[in-house]
């Protein structure tokens, strides 16, 4: 099976997705460093503000500029490549205004999308807006050709990929006749108003109305008058974004941990990257329970033996016989307890089918500096 | 009153959390323990696959409340089907509502209207709180809400604020004041917060903590720790463990990797329980990690014996 050691190789752009909770971040920073170490310029953008993160990476805290991470701390035996890393962090709102600052023709038209309440209260939290931003960036950095690699964690998300479809949602917002109407309504009043409209169409803007407040409908369509214009370019703009996703070497990990809801949502994540023509290099599996014997055999352990040689210790000759068997019982359950959850595991593991995936332990501690950090990529990057 | 019934009299239990942390299990043992004290109980999912019917053995409820058990009634809220009975409620008319929404180019235009699901949701929350029964008393003593995980299950709850720094007249904003009244209402609701006891989701939680109780002023309830490690030993046992930990054969060898493994695990946990109890000053409860395959009926119980015996 063709594992994960020919991703960095082949790949200029990884994009890591996932359902929230999975580790998403860690698995990320941790293939940059891989990354970095095999010798490549590598940066790591993470919409994750985790302190963590940036504190196993030898930081105080990630901002939204790029800064290098010291690899001194790894031993130089093993960064014998020269490569850098970097980290970043994607400020959303900072990446919105930068496009509509972009894209923009007029200092007027700015400055009313800047005061209009509706940008500013959801220009960040609009469902899909996180995405497009981190997207523009990735577009962005990509075309400056600064980095040999870039690995760019994403937003969870527990039910679509919404980078995918948000270009598309927004394009039905825009393309659609009552958009179209509101921002005639907004040109042709300077405000708003009805009177201009035939009487089916009155009606549906009353209903409508009615349902939402007329004042929202005048804030709305201002918002919509003066973003429209960027429409167009934010248009263009996705196209090319999604050529460069599609292109070869761009891959997609997914994420995911051996239970039931995320192995689920997994699937469909692939679905999706199949269905929008994008390369999926394969799962990483994060929080795997591995077993504590070796091979396949199913273990048994004869319980009578291992109390008759703590019985002979010397330490325990004090000790009744029933308080030995107790303490093995115990352990055995616990033995037990966890050998059942990786046979649950591994039968939940059996859903991905053939497809490629590596498996990350469950750590029994905190990653918390780099050497813990290249722990992981050692899993996820062995033969 | 103890802490425990004091959350069980509110009328509306938002339960929150970032994603993966055991919200919607937190959600049935909170509904199940309710029943227990005879509460008629509805437990709300929000647009998403439904899990809690299904895992105590009954079929999804699909948008439609239905009553599974005696006082046990679960939904799963679908925006666009609460956008039809609040269309309805808001036009006076169905016939009206149908030549307005199911006006193709007015659903997307709807769609995209910021907030306006989120909204929905809530109208759809509020209504079933005033609901009544015949003799006037309360259709359903306590609503419980699984909040999506989506900004740390926050979205739902920032909406109506958000709105209200947006607009000041109209339906939206007359709709979002009294949600905010509701959800402000310590007599009435109560916002809980789902955490497991590791460092990025406790991190997270008191930032949560932060702004359900500063930014947003609504009033909090219990903090529920998830998955905790069950401790392996007694005092006296670990004592005893410590004596074989020399012993170099293969059964005991195995037998120790693993109880250090999760003694280590039962360490991390523990560090994690101790920082949220010290810095995030709420009611708590500690659920421990269970080795089961699925939640069965039995494990929800034993979860909401331990909520109801539990002092805060």
């Amino acid at each position: 099976m063709d594992k994960f050691n020919k991703l960095i190789e082949k790949s200029k752009i990884i994009v890591s997705v996932g359902s929230g909770g999975v580790g998403k971040t860690t698995v990320s920073a941790a293939i940059a460093l891989e990354a970095a170490l095999s010798g490549k310029k590598t940066i790591v953008l993470t919409i994750d503000p985790a302190k963590r993160l940036a504190n196993s990476l030898g930081i105080e805290s990630l901002t939204n500029e790029a800064q290098k991470i010291d690899l001194s701390k790894i031993s130089s035996k093993k960064n014998k490549n020269k490569g850098e890393l970097y980290a970043m962090m994607l400020d959303m709102k900072s990446a919105m205004d930068d496009m509509v600052d972009r894209e923009t023709k007029s200092e007027s038209q700015k400055n009313n999308l800047f005061e209009n309440k509706i940008y500013q209260t959801f220009s960040t939290s609009l469902s899909g807006t996180q995405d497009f931003a981190a997207m523009e960036k990735l577009w962005e950095i990509s075309n400056s050709e600064k980095y040999d690699l870039i690995v760019l964690d994403t937003a969870p998300t527990n039910n679509t990929l919404d980078f995918l479809t948000f270009p598309q949602r927004i394009f039905d917002t825009f393309d659609n006749n009552i958009t179209k109407l509101m921002i005639k309504m907004y040109q042709k009043s300077g405000g708003f108003g009805f009177k201009f409209f035939g009487m089916g169409t009155q009606l549906v803007l009353k209903g409508i109305s009615k349902f939402v407040g007329t004042e929202t409908l005048e804030t709305l369509s201002s918002f919509l008058f003066h973003i429209s214009d960027l429409i167009e370019g934010m248009k263009e703009r996705s196209v090319d974004i999604f050529n460069l996703l599609r292109s070869e070497n761009v891959n997609f990990v997914i994420v995911t941990t051996p239970t039931p809801v995320t192995i689920s949502d997994s699937l469909y994540f692939r679905e999706q990257l199949e269905k929008f023509n994008l390369n999926f290099a394969g799962f990483v599996v994060n929080r795997y329970h591995q077993k504590f014997t070796e091979g396949d055999a199913e273990l048994s352990i004869d319980l009578d033996k291992v109390v008759n040689k703590i019985k002979k210790k010397d330490e325990f000759s004090n000790i009744s016989e029933y308080k030995i068997e107790n303490l093995v019982k115990k352990l055995n359950k616990n033995l037990k307890d966890f050998e059942k959850l990786t046979k649950i595991e591994n039968k939940h593991l059996k859903l991905l089918g053939s497809s490629v995936y590596v498996k990350i332990p469950f750590f029994e501690h905190d990653i918390y500096n780099l050497v813990g950090l290249s722990k992981i990529s050692k899993e996820i990057f062995k033969d | 009153m103890s802490i425990v019934e004091d959350l069980l009299n509110k009328r509306i239990i938002v339960v929150t959390g970032k994603g993966g942390v055991g919200k919607t299990t937190v959600s049935t043992v909170i509904a199940i323990a309710a029943k227990k004290l005879g509460k008629r109980v509805l437990v709300c999912e929000v647009n998403t696959k439904e899990k809690i019917a299904p895992s105590l053995g009954y079929p999804e409820s699909n948008g439609d409340i239905q009553e599974i058990e005696n006082n046990l009634s679960t939904v799963n809220i679908i925006p666009s089907r609460s956008m039809e009975e609040y269309g309805i409620m808001m036009l006076k008319s169905k016939l009206v509502y149908n030549a307005v929404f199911n006006n193709k180019y007015a659903k997307k235009f709807l769609s995209a209207i910021p907030g306006l699901t989120e909204i929905l949701t809530w109208g759809k929350i509020r209504f079933h709180e005033q609901e009544k029964l015949k003799d006037g008393s309360n259709k359903y003593d306590i609503i419980i809400v699984d909040a999506p995980a989506t900004g740390h299950g926050i979205a739902l709850l920032k909406l109506p604020v958000a709105i209200l720094s947006t607009l000041q007249k109209g339906a939206l904003a007359k709709e979002s004041k009294e949600l905010y009244a509701l959800l402000t209402d310590k007599n009435k609701t109560s916002i809980n917060i789902v955490t497991i006891p590791e460092e990025l989701p406790i991190n997270e939680t008191q930032e949560l903590k932060e702004v359900v109780e500063n930014d947003l002023k609504m009033p909090l309830g219990y903090l529920f720790i998830n998955s905790n490690s069950p401790k392996l030993f007694s005092k006296q046992e670990a004592d005893l463990y410590k004596l074989i930990q020399n012993m170099r054969d293969k059964d005991t060898s195995i037998l120790r990797k693993s109880a250090n493994y999760r003694l280590s695990r039962e360490k991390l946990n523990q560090k994690y329980v101790k920082i949220a109890l010290h810095h995030i000053d709420l009611a708590s409860v500690i659920f421990p990690y269970l080795f089961i395959e699925q939640f069965e009926r039995k494990d929800f119980e034993y979860l909401a014996d331990i909520l109801l015996n539990s002092r805060g």
